[in-house]
């Protein structure tokens, strides 16, 4: 306790009280200190020296004897020590501002509590480094002493603590820490490390139960409500306001009179006065004499006080009078009121007249008596005065005058008029009238009114210190110019206390939305009073640039904590804190801050608008966004995020089934590829660009035409069968619902009489026959499962594939066997096969030999919606060849996998959607040319008839079985029996008999099928109107085999591929010219106009309905053969015939036949189409639609446009150059990993190849002529090993190609050496019918070895 | 995009007095962070030891995580409840841990507590009967506002193993040794 500052602390603390713990701390540490100064001195020294390290090299012991203490300032001897390690000091400095904010509390140890402080500001500069020296700063007079390094120190740093305060070092301080007797110095266990300016308050908080303590609280609320404004300078201002206002005031003062009870008071101490004054005369001791003096001089200045208060209070009360007259007078004067206010007096008379005149009469005589002796004592003080001066000589002047009684007692008379009534006078008590509005009975001249009317409101607008924080609602000025406002707001303070209250009163403008700023009031907030709310009246005055305009506000604001405001849950009910510590824990802002504020801003605030123009407030921003490194938005449109967030949600059907997204967002490609592009779709269907094929063009048009046909009329018939439902009239005729007798006097007397009779039953409501299905255009899941059962027929590699994977050692010894070749020959090939779907691919194991059997089930999982399926099942026969590669080292062996494409069969999805399953044994489409393989040739196996190995046949068989689930062949079908019928009557109503007698016979209800068909005009027609004979177009019809070429031409019309009821039976059927100008059609479509043109060339043909293997419903055409008689089926899709017989004839199912007459139905029990009877006489059979014994006959043409000009075909050039570049461009793209080689040298061979191909497709039949090709070509080229083939399609668009190109998987082969060839060959027919063939084939060539054997 | 990927597991409960144990878990974060893949809570299994008073939960956590700010870094936060014999459950730990900010492997021990009884009565109720008090607001275990409230006891820890992968923190200027 020897340093200055701790005695004073001390003193401070036992002003309040301390627990009996601090009391115990206390003792002990003042025991220790005791010890410790009776130490030996060499101890001593050392122990100094450890206290003083511990001291500047601050370690945590050091603090705690003294944790009253705030240690939270860093010390610049901290800094000095620690110079070494800026960063971990930033560190700290860090730190230590939002200790300072927040407030800890320990309940064990006596308790602490520190105010908030606010910040220092620290600057990291090395010049303000203090460094511990051991050297001293300055000169020490001392010269006789030899101050220890650690004394230096301290010298030192008492030195710039001095600094700091702009003091000196005090000299004893210098010659105590320089004395010998250093055990008088270090003594308190207090260290003080700071030399922070800041004096820190401590608070004691004496430990309570843990129940009732709850915290300090942090926040607060102010509460400010305004209660009401008052113009007192307005431009509406009348005289009545005027009077009303002061009338107000003037009532205001009373009423505060009255509550303060200044005359009762002065009064009764006056009272006592006099008596104490009158006790103090009786008791006469010579030394009171001042003591009376005093009290006698107090008493009257008392009685002169009460006179002048009392006088006031009587003005007041008069003048209320009179104004209040003066109101009331103007008021029955003019003929309104614009003013509420209103007084009653109650008057009330002195109940003893007597005893208050005695009364008024004793105290009028008491003061009388007490003026006069205080007179009388003036004047002998006086003459005592004069006397003197005359002794001294001095000037003569007149000898005082004794006072004159009556004089006296007139003036004191006066006064007392002033000052009190008369004993006679009515006691007169004021009593403010708040009448409800009702009875107020305001109302103004209309002039006025109307005036005032207009647009007067205003509001207020609140800041606390310049800071905005909210405004209140808006008023109308009532007709008395006040605005009754009582509203509140409430603001919630945290911390900080606000100085100033700034009201901005605003006037409120219809035309903009910001007000127009009137005044401004400024007050200052004492927030100090905690417990009552403050009452203000704050006048204003306007602006001088708006009208003039003064008045007042009158608000109360409150302060306490808001917890108090929810009291009602005890858990939160918190104890106001006593004022004192309160007032420490919310310091009005430190004098620092306050003295800058008070430089930087001026008395009156600013408004918000001129605020802005000064210095721009930032935007709101919360910390958190502030330290953001980006806004969330951008995360949110981040792709890679978007990508993994959707994968999963797993929502999306794209991203569900992702496998890998790229880490880096630039490396995220954007999803609409071309690997999504599909053959039909739309949206993909043209290349993006600025310059269109024109054949693309037409293909596109035909597409969209097609599409929209079928829209238009499933939406028509939609419609149709909906009114049909709904729309029965709304008056029903009594009996019989005919047209023909609903006009008319007598149509309108029935639906009278109906009315009255009630409605007739006979008008039942057919159940609704079609129902609107939404479901297929959901997204699904589908399980495409292939079971996979054999094949024949597969092609066998050539000898050059072969090679390969011949061992060279053994291939010496087999090659002398004929049977093993052959046997070889048979089994070297490794077939397997894969069902894919877009991207989707699933494969079986493969085989061996040429008729492998695999009996597997492959299973695809597809997502989509059942519209959008628009894709075709690819089922693909490949060869895995697997190539051994021996390296140098012969222990190494490397297998090379390449898959061979062989041959395809396309399933539309949307057929396999319809149908559900297809199943059997169907024939894959072989490309024409397959260089590196070769057909089995029965031959070359065995001498045997080709007849007796059935299954050697020459082209490849797969036996299969395919469905799809879920199996929902539910597509509903297209109601067109709604739509208008064109036939006649007579002949709808044959129609419906006949469909009575023959449902009867069929023995499958399904192979009904409507014989009135939906044209594409909209109309139904008897379908024998379709059959028509129609010229083919010129070229082919002058060839020698038209047939064929009729065949042909119809197969390479576009096939729709599209989930849509309009593609079926009950769907739209085509005539030929809007099919030839689309070139877009369903299969029943080709089969008809095929049907047609045999009929134009004069063949005896039928048209068969019924269901095929890959497109469900379709047309096939029977013909008779003309040089044999022979009947024989045509499939429209692929120009192939089939005999009746024939089982792999991929015509399923027969429902009927039509004929150019008559119409055959199908009514056989038998299934099978190889074993149906095709006798059309035989009744027991078919069941013809007409026949003789009724008069009708089967209704004919009409659709088709008999003289149908065909078009010639745009060129082909630029077209065919747009397909080799898209192929080579693809083909490059899908070998990412490897560079792409193109070799020009076959090309010549292979455009030589295509160019023979359309006439070999045409007119052969489908015969293996074409080794031939592929054995030119390796000999031709013997040192490569070639794998290529011929592909043939109709062209659609390029997309369409691409995706046939990657199916056959040519660019996979990954051979280092490996180049590739490309040849395009078009073939166009009338209208834009195109046939495409591409030539791919991938060369490897042959190692030198290789080459050798 | 900032990413943060969780991998780990809640490996064990210590320390308990209680022997069939089970523990819910929370991730928690601020704002700015999204998830990306994952559960950010789970509840394991009821697991007991006789032979120690250690419960093996193996819980794992693999939490892919996006970010936009460093505030409101992830917590885990864990409640472990035991269960009697008649199947019925009562929280015995609260406790919460931050994820680490270095990425790596980590383990994190999460000392738990658990509301101390309301008295005498409680006391024994609790000690014969099982059953203890609950928080009413789970928001308890990580904001500190209305903690102080609060009487409570310690009790067991809660081991988790953490690997931590930290991704694009460099692009923001935040770098992790």
């Amino acid at each position: 306790m020897e340093t200055p500052s701790p005695p004073r602390r001390g003193k401070k603390k036992r002003k309040t009280q301390t627990t009996r713990a601090y009391r115990r701390c206390e003792q002990e540490v003042e025991s220790l200190l005791r010890e410790t100064k009776y130490e030996d001195c060499g101890r001593q020294e050392l122990e100094l020296e450890a206290r003083s390290l511990q001291f500047f090299h601050g370690a945590d012991d050091a603090a705690v004897g003294e944790k009253e203490i705030p240690d939270q300032e860093i010390t610049p001897e901290e800094k000095g020590a620690e110079e070494n390690s800026i960063d971990g000091e930033a560190a700290t400095e860090t730190i230590d501002s939002p200790a300072q904010t927040y407030i800890d509390i320990e309940l064990q140890e006596p308790p602490l509590v520190w105010p908030g402080v606010h910040k220092q500001v620290h600057y990291y500069d090395d010049s303000l480094l203090y460094r511990p020296a051991n050297a001293a700063h300055f000169q020490l007079h001392l010269s006789d002493c030899n101050p220890g390094p650690s004394q230096i120190r301290m010298l030192n740093r008492f030195q710039e603590q001095a600094k700091g305060d702009a003091s000196k070092l005090s000299s004893d301080l210098v010659s105590e820490l320089c004395d010998d007797s250093r055990s008088q110095f270090v003594t308190d266990s207090r260290l003080y490390r700071t030399v922070c300016n800041k004096e820190f308050q401590c608070i004691f908080l004496a430990p309570a139960p843990i129940n009732q303590f709850m915290g300090i609280p942090t926040r607060r609320c102010l509460t400010l409500t305004f209660k009401q404004l008052r113009f007192t300078a307005h431009p509406l201002l009348l005289t009545e306001h005027r009077m009303a206002q002061q009338l107000e005031d003037l009532f205001d003062q009373y009423t505060e009179n009255r509550n303060r009870q200044v005359c009762r008071k002065l009064k009764e101490e006056l009272d006592i006065a006099r008596q104490v004054g009158a006790k103090l005369v009786l008791s006469a001791r010579p030394e009171l004499t001042d003591e009376i003096r005093r009290q006698l001089r107090l008493t009257q200045k008392l009685r002169q006080r009460y006179y002048l208060e009392s006088t006031a209070e009587r003005n007041l009360s008069l003048r209320l009078l009179r104004v209040w007259s003066k109101l009331k007078a103007l008021r029955s004067q003019q003929d309104f009121q614009c003013t509420r206010f209103q007084l009653k007096l109650h008057v009330g008379y002195h109940p003893n007249l007597e005893s208050a005149y005695s009364d008024w009469k004793q105290q009028f005589e008491d003061d009388l008596a007490e003026v006069y002796r205080e007179q009388l004592e003036l004047f002998y003080c006086r003459r005592r005065q004069w006397g003197e001066s005359m002794v001294d000589g001095a000037s003569p002047s007149k000898p005082p005058r004794k006072p004159n009684f009556e004089k006296l007692m007139a003036s004191l008379k006066k006064d007392y008029d002033r000052a009190f009534k008369d004993p006679e006078e009515p006691l007169v008590d004021f009593v403010r009238l708040y009448a409800d509005e009702a009875a107020a009975k305001l109302f103004l001249p209309a002039s006025e009114q109307l005036s005032k009317r207009r647009n007067r409101s205003y509001f207020l607008k609140l800041y606390l210190d310049e800071l905005y924080v909210g405004q209140t609602r808006t008023y109308r000025l009532e007709d008395d110019l006040h605005l009754y406002m009582n509203e509140s707001i409430g603001v919630l303070l945290e911390r900080t206390l606000p100085q100033n209250l700034n009201i901005w009163l605003y006037e409120k403008s219809t035309l903009t939305q910001q007000g127009r700023r009137l005044a401004v009031m400024s007050t200052r907030l004492d927030l100090s009073r905690k417990d009552k709310a403050v009452q203000l009246k704050l006048g204003f005055l306007a602006f001088p640039s708006s009208p003039k305009m003064a008045g007042d506000v009158c608000l109360y604001y409150d302060y306490g904590p808001i917890e108090v405001r929810r009291g009602a849950r005890d858990l939160d009910d918190i104890q106001p804190l006593p004022d004192a510590l309160l007032r420490t824990l919310f310091p009005p802002r430190s004098k620092a801050v306050a003295a800058v504020a008070s430089t930087t801003e001026p008395v009156t605030p600013i408004g918000p608008c001129h605020k802005r123009k000064k210095h721009k407030l930032p935007a709101l921003l919360f910390t958190e966004q502030q330290l953001q490194f980006c806004p969330i938005r951008t995360l949110f449109s981040n792709k890679r995020y978007q990508l993994l967030r959707s994968r999963h949600q797993q929502r999306n059907v794209h991203t569900k089934q992702l496998r890998f997204i790229p880490a880096l967002e630039r490396e995220i490609i954007s999803d609409d590829g071309d690997a999504l592009s599909t053959a039909g779709d739309s949206s993909q269907l043209l290349e993006p660009g600025t310059y269109w094929n024109p054949i693309d063009l037409h293909k596109h048009r035909g597409y969209k035409f097609l599409k929209l046909l079928y829209e238009i009329i499933g939406n028509q018939s939609a419609r149709r069968a909906k009114a049909q439902q709904l729309a029965h009239p709304l008056l029903f005729l009594a009996d019989g619902f005919d047209l023909s007798l609903a006009t008319g006097w007598t149509s309108l007397w029935r639906a009278l009489c109906s009315l009255f009779q009630g409605q007739s039953t006979a008008m039942i409501r057919e159940p609704a026959a079609w129902q609107p299905q939404a479901e297929h255009d959901q997204y699904q899941h589908f399980v495409v499962s292939l079971h996979v059962v054999r094949a024949t027929g597969v092609p066998v590699r050539s000898r050059h594939i072969l090679n390969i994977e011949e061992d060279p050692n053994s291939e010496a010894d087999m090659s002398n066997s004929l049977f093993v070749t052959q046997t070889l020959m048979y089994s070297n090939v490794r077939p397997f096969v894969s069902l894919s779907y877009g991207q989707r691919l699933s494969r079986s194991r493969s085989a061996e030999g040429s008729n492998p059997t695999w009996n597997e089930e492959l299973q695809l999982q597809l997502t989509g919606c059942q519209k959008d399926m628009r894709e075709d099942l690819k089922i693909s026969l490949f060869d895995e060849v697997i190539e051994r590669q021996l390296s140098d080292e012969a222990s190494d062996l490397y297998q090379r996998v390449q898959c061979n494409w062989l041959g395809e069969y396309r399933v539309p999805v949307s057929s396999l959607l319809t149908s559900g399953k297809f199943e059997g044994c169907i024939e894959l489409a072989m490309p024409k040319v397959l260089i590196g393989y070769r057909r089995p040739l029965i031959e070359s196996v065995t001498n045997m008839p080709p007849d007796q190995y059935p299954e050697f046949k020459e082209s490849v068989h797969i036996w299969f079985y395919l469905t799809i689930e879920p199996n929902r062949c539910d597509l509903p079908p297209l109601p067109t029996n709604v739509l208008a019928c064109a036939e006649t009557v007579q002949l709808q109503a044959y129609l419906n008999e006949r469909r009575m007698e023959l449902q009867q016979l069929l023995p499958q209800p399904q192979r009904y099928v409507e014989p009135l068909v939906c044209t594409a005009l909209g109309k139904r027609v008897c379908v024998t109107r379709l059959l028509e004979q129609l010229p083919l177009p010129g070229v082919l019809a002058s060839s020698k085999s038209a047939l064929e070429s009729a065949c042909r031409f119809v197969s390479l019309l576009c096939q729709l591929r599209s989930y849509d009821p309009c593609m079926g039976f009950r769907g739209v059927w085509l005539d030929n010219q809007t099919l030839l100008d689309s070139t877009w059609c369903s299969v029943k479509d080709q089969g008809v106009l095929l049907c047609n043109y045999m009929l134009g060339l004069g063949l005896e043909c039928w048209l068969v309905l019924g269901h095929s293997c890959p497109y469900g419903e379709c047309c096939y055409v029977l013909f008779r053969q003309p040089d044999t008689a022979e009947l024989l089926f045509v499939d429209p899709a692929s120009g192939r015939h089939y005999q009746l017989q024939d089982v792999y004839c991929p015509l399923r199912r027969v429902y009927c036949v039509v004929g150019k007459q008559n119409m055959y139905f199908n009514i056989q029990t038998e299934t099978r189409v190889s074993m149906t009877h095709f006798n059309l006489q035989d009744a027991a059979c078919w069941f013809p639609l007409f026949n003789r014994s009724s008069n009708q006959s089967a209704p004919e043409g009409g659709v088709q446009e008999l003289d149908y000009a065909y078009k010639k075909s745009f060129e082909l050039s630029q077209l065919q150059k747009n397909i080799e570049r898209k192929i080579m461009k693809k083909i490059s793209a899908w070998r990412t990993t490897r560079k792409t080689n193109f070799n020009r040298a076959f090309l010549p061979h292979l455009q030589q190849i295509l160019s023979d191909m359309e006439s070999l497709a045409t007119f052969s039949r489908a015969r293996y002529e074409e080794n031939a090709y592929s054995e030119q070509l390796e000999r031709v080229f013997p040192n490569y090993m070639l794998h290529g083939f011929t592909l043939n399609f109709p062209y659609t668009n390029l997309a369409a190609v691409s995706d046939r190109i990657r199916t056959t998987c040519i660019h996979y082969n990954n051979s280092p050496t490996v180049e590739f060839c490309v040849a395009v060959h078009l073939k166009a027919y009338a209208n834009d019918v195109i046939s495409v063939w591409v030539f791919l084939l991938a060369v490897v060539p042959l190692d030198v070895n290789q080459r050798g054997q | 995009m900032a990413e943060v990927h969780i991998i780990g597991q809640i490996l064990k409960a210590v320390d308990f007095d209680e022997p069939h144990l089970f523990c819910t878990w929370t991730l928690q974060s601020g704002s700015a962070w999204r998830l990306i893949q994952g559960e950010v809570h789970g509840q394991t299994h009821v697991s007991s030891n006789r032979l120690e008073s250690c419960s093996d939960f193996a819980a794992p956590l693999d939490i892919h995580l996006s970010c936009a700010a460093v505030q409101g870094w992830p917590t885990l936060l864990v409640e472990v409840h035991a269960v009697n014999v008649l199947q019925q459950s009562w929280p015995v730990g609260y406790g919460f841990a931050h994820i680490p900010a270095t990425p790596g492997a980590h383990r994190v021990e999460i000392n738990t507590w658990k509301v101390a009884p309301n008295g005498w009565w409680q006391s024994i109720r609790e000690r014969f009967g099982g059953g203890g008090a609950s928080l009413s607001k789970t928001d308890l275990l990580f904001s500190g506002v209305e903690r102080y409230k609060l009487q409570t006891r310690s009790s067991g820890k809660v081991i988790a193993d953490l690997h931590l992968i930290f991704r694009k923190f460099e692009e923001y200027g935040v770098e992790f040794h």
